[in-house]
């Protein structure tokens, strides 16, 4: 990992198009503004990495068939009850 | 690549292409979206890739009928998206055992445009909204503590 010191004010340069900026220091929380071209996305790495461990949890194992036929029979004894 | 073919009983079957994978899942790209019964929210999210690697997803509206969020700029670059599209959206569901103990993603759902078969699953980063969201009708409350926001 590259580690460089900033002050309030100064940026970091990754590449040719991706610039953060360092906007306050509060206490602990520091406010990091990013610019970055559209197609890339930016997000606070804890979300991030709780949908990829959403997805990996969600990934089924069972048969397909059986699961779904389950799923539907669930579904449509909860539809019956409204 | 923009194909709706009739399976078997009737279930409507795509061939979607998420150019940029899913979280987790970030080689994956082609899939397939299975609904076994068109009446039902409900249908499988099939890597055609990696047949070991598939999704229960549901329609968020069928379970939350005030779901709502705005697409990015970017997002409909991603999947060119202009005006009056035709979009269709899902949530990833994590099935435990029973509906009574699922729980939908409504933080990153996943979007497909339907007139050319692109999808994305977008982070939406509204507090409104978990990662881990019960579908049963009376439980509004998320089953596990989400990311912070």
């Amino acid at each position: 990992m590259l580690v460089l010191s900033r002050k309030k004010g100064e940026s970091i340069i990754i590449g040719d198009d991706i610039e953060l900026t360092i906007l306050s220091i509060e206490g602990e929380v520091i406010r990091v503004g990013v610019k970055a071209p559209r197609e890339i996305a930016v997000h606070r790495k804890e979300i991030y990495e709780a949908i990829q461990e959403n997805n990996k949890q969600a990934v089924q194992h069972s048969k397909k068939n059986e699961l779904m036929a389950e799923l539907l029979h669930d579904f449509r004894l909860v539809q019956n009850k409204d | 690549m923009n194909q709706i073919t009739e399976g078997e009983v009737g279930a409507a079957i795509q061939e979607v292409f998420f150019e940029k994978g899913l979280p987790g899942f970030l080689h994956l790209t082609r899939f397939i979206v299975d609904q076994a019964d068109p009446e039902a929210p409900l249908a499988v999210l099939q890597s055609i890739e990696d047949e070991q690697v598939w999704f229960l997803i549901g329609n968020p509206l069928a379970f939350f009928p005030d779901y709502e969020f705005e697409l990015s700029v970017d997002t409909k670059e991603e999947l060119g998206i202009g005006e009056d599209p035709y979009l269709a959206v899902w949530g990833i569901i994590t099935y435990r055992g029973s509906i009574n103990l699922s729980t939908m993603n409504l933080q990153a759902p996943l979007v497909i445009h339907m007139n050319n078969s692109k999808g994305k699953q977008i982070i939406l980063n509204d507090p409104r909204y978990s990662i881990r969201q019960s579908i049963m009708p009376d439980a509004g409350q998320e089953v596990a503590p989400h990311a912070g926001s």
